[in-house]
């Protein structure tokens, strides 16, 4: 039973509820019946017991033999073939105050003279235990049930009359009762069973569901978990139990988001901390050797090989300056807020990069007055255009790159999205670490100097992508800036 | 016998009393005072539809108004007759000689042909003569019946006397022929005695009655049951009923109601056809010590 479903469990279970109940009714039913034919049986005898006894009385009386048989024989002759009920007695005898039988309904089965002893002997112990007039009641016995009632004249006792009932007859009752009983059990039962069946399942369908995402758990994303779970309005335990498992995986997704953020903000900066380290390492003997190259040119002699051998040394030391310089980023601080003018600049810069890949430009968004966007310009130029070049790039040919730059709330949110051909998931992870992707996009450090900007201005950088568009979402708290600023 | 053509004869006899009572209230001149004929057990008096087809038959030969009145007994009837409130009845010869002078002879049936019947004992398969019934159980019909019990108590008293105690164990009456027939069937009586006429012609019309029964003795043979009038009854009345019945045999439908009866026709008798038993009678009394 543990093993089964609970999809099968509890219509099982509802199912078996119906057929148990509808059996106790129809066996409880059906045993009342049977209770009813044989108390109906009894009432019956005794009752054509007393109208016996009065009728026989004077016959029994004058011993009149013949009119004594006729009274007797009419209950017995009374009943067809077809009554198989058991109202009608099989036997009816009369029996004198000494005990033989006076006479039977079937002379030729009980003749007259045989003794009651020879006859009914259980029956007839009891009596003679009995006065005359106490010769009443109810015998049980192998072949029926005997009914007794004495007769009497004037208080003289004269014997007794009695009605054997055949047991049988109760059952032929009851086979008449039976089917009625069996027929409306039936029913009720092909009406009830695939309707309890129908509605243990209901009960079950939301544990299944839920037993499906609880399973689902370890195998598939939070978030998506979370959105999908269906959040049902009820108060019952079991919609309480979804509501609850949904806030669960809520907290599970965000959780997870939190975690992944971690670890890619802690990677990002163990990065930086190593670039930095690097960077410093390689700028010291870097300057020196800048420095040597220089005095030499001023004060050494020189001649045209030596000249472009130092030319072409300074401009493979400067180079290495420059990677040196974009790896160790450093936002400068300005006090200057990003203006109109900045916008204006940015979509100047970028125009000739969009030709060349052929996508368009176009402004989502855009705030009313720059007064209310309070961030500096300087870095926040930067962001903008690296996003920007980002996008063009990844829309291609009649491709789209979508800005939008609002105020929200204590923060400014920067949107950059393209309709390009979109980023896999796990190149998605590390998008921002410096050389990811392949030659195409640049240096491979347009990202990476964009995050650790935002990074450094304590805000915050999301990338998205999924079928046709990619995402980058910044967003800059005016707070820090204030704090900074001041 | 069935006890529904009993509950059916005193019902009707109650009518007929009813009837008789507001008739003679009402005393209508205009139209004639019906005939009150009984019947008893010495026909098939039960067989409702013969009967009903008689009564139409002699109303409209007397051109009045018949009834067919039934009793319990046939000492029932002769109170009804000798005291004028029948005017006629159809009895055994037996209470007719016991009150012949009260009586007049109309009239006496013919069964095959005479005026002649006897009284026929019966039994089931073990027993096949009259010693065999020792200690039996014995059924009469009636005790005014000349072959139901005046012959097989003449029978019986005999036995008794060679046996010096009761040769039977039990006797009952059953107050028909047909009853006697029908105790011995079922057992309730081991023999009995029955009308010979009833029960020839019962063999014909339902040979299953007596299928299993067969005649240990039969009697010497008397006169047949009669019709007779009360002398109540105006002579004038009387003379027309009788010729009624001396001419059925004369006419198709007569004969076919006759037919039904089995028997052949009415013939006149004299009083003296019933000697034998009137002497039978004297005989039985004179063993029982008088009555």
């Amino acid at each position: 039973m543990h093993r089964l479903s609970y999809r099968f469990k509890v219509p099982l279970q509802v199912v078996l509820v119906v057929l148990v109940t509808t059996i106790t009714i129809a066996t409880a039913v059906a045993v009342h019946a049977w209770r009813d034919a044989e108390r109906e049986q009894i009432a019956h005898g005794q009752g054509l017991a007393r109208v016996l006894s009065e009728s026989v009385a004077p016959l029994m009386l004058r011993e009149d033999l013949w009119r004594a048989w006729e009274v007797v024989r009419a209950p017995v002759e009374a009943a067809t073939d077809t009554d198989r009920g058991g109202r009608h007695p099989v036997e009816v005898i009369l029996i004198d105050a000494d005990g033989t039988i006076f006479v039977s309904d079937d002379p030729e089965r009980t003749p007259t003279g045989t003794s009651l002893e020879a006859y009914v002997p259980d029956m007839a112990r009891q009596l003679a235990e009995r006065p005359v007039l106490q010769w009443r009641g109810r015998f049980n016995g192998p072949e029926g049930v005997w009914i007794l009632q004495p007769v009497q004249q004037d208080q003289q006792p004269l014997g007794a009359v009695a009605l054997r009932y055949d047991t049988p007859g109760v059952f032929a009752r009851l086979e008449q009762s039976v089917p009625p009983i069996a027929v409306a059990a039936s029913i009720t039962l092909v009406l009830l069973l695939p309707l309890g069946w129908y509605l243990g399942r209901r009960i079950a369908r939301p544990l299944s569901e839920l037993s499906r995402y609880a399973e689902a758990v370890g195998r598939e994303l939070p978030r998506k978990l979370a959105d999908s779970i269906p959040r049902p309005e009820g108060r019952d335990e079991v919609a309480r139990l979804q509501a609850r498992f949904g806030m669960m995986l809520d907290d599970l997704a965000r959780k997870d988001e939190l975690e992944r953020e971690m670890v890619r903000s802690e990677r990002l900066a163990a990065i930086g901390q190593l670039s930095a380290g690097v960077a410093h390492e390689i700028n010291n003997p870097l300057g020196g050797m800048l420095n040597a190259l220089d005095t030499y040119r001023r004060h050494g002699p020189s001649d045209a090989f030596t000249e472009q051998t130092f030319s072409m040394l300074e401009r493979g030391l400067r180079q290495i300056q420059n990677i040196v310089r974009a790896l160790l980023v450093e936002g400068r601080v300005t006090h200057e807020n990003l203006s109109d003018r900045d916008l204006s600049d940015i979509e100047t810069l970028v125009a000739h990069d969009l030709k060349r890949t052929g996508a368009v430009l176009r402004w989502v968004a855009r705030p009313e007055t720059m007064e209310e966007v309070a961030v500096p310009a300087t870095p926040v130029r930067q962001i903008l255009m690296n996003l920007i070049l980002n996008g063009a790039r990844a829309a291609g040919e009649h491709g789209e790159v979508r800005v939008a730059v609002r105020r929200d709330d204590d923060a400014v949110c920067i949107d950059v999205s393209n309709d390009g051909p979109g980023i896999p998931e796990a190149r998605l992870q590390r998008i921002f670490e410096p050389f990811v992707g392949d030659a195409t996009d640049g240096t491979g450090l347009g990202l990476w100097v964009t995050y650790q900007l935002v990074v450094q201005m304590g805000g915050s950088i999301d990338a998205e992508s999924d079928g046709g568009e990619t995402r980058f979402h910044v967003r800059l708290p005016l707070e820090f800036q204030e704090s900074e600023a001041s | 016998m069935s006890r529904i053509g009993r509950v059916t004869g005193r019902w009707l006899g109650l009518a007929g009393v009813l009837w008789a009572v507001f008739a003679s209230g009402a005393g209508s001149a205009t139209e004639p005072e019906p005939l009150r004929i009984g019947v008893t057990p010495v026909v098939l008096d039960e067989d409702v539809a013969t009967m009903k087809r008689w009564r139409a038959y002699l109303a409209e030969e007397l051109d009045r108004p018949v009834e067919l009145v039934r009793r319990r007994s046939y000492s029932d009837m002769l109170v009804l007759l000798r005291t004028g409130q029948l005017d006629a009845a159809w009895l055994c010869g037996y209470p007719f000689i016991k009150h012949d002078e009260d009586l007049e002879l109309l009239a006496a049936p013919l069964f095959e042909g005479l005026p002649y019947y006897r009284s026929y004992i019966i039994a089931r398969e073990p027993h096949q003569s009259f010693q065999d019934l020792a200690g039996a159980t014995f059924a009469f019909s009636d005790p005014d019946s000349n072959s139901g019990w005046l012959y097989p108590t003449s029978r019986k008293l005999a036995a008794d006397a060679r046996a010096s105690g009761d040769f039977f164990e039990r006797t009952f009456f059953t107050w028909t022929h047909q009853g006697v027939i029908e105790a011995v069937n079922a057992g309730l009586a081991d023999a009995g005695a029955v009308d010979g006429y009833i029960f020839e012609t019962i063999a014909i019309q339902k040979p299953d009655l007596v299928a299993d029964l067969h005649i240990v003795e039969r009697s010497p043979r008397y006169g047949f049951p009669p019709i007779v009038a009360s002398t109540a009854l105006a002579a004038s009345d009387r003379q027309v009923l009788k010729q009624t019945l001396l001419d059925m045999a004369g006419n198709d439908y007569g004969r076919t109601l006759l037919d039904q009866l089995n028997l052949d026709g009415f013939a006149e008798v004299e009083g003296s056809h019933y000697d034998g038993i009137r002497s039978l009678a004297r005989q039985v009394e004179e063993a029982l010590g008088g009555h």
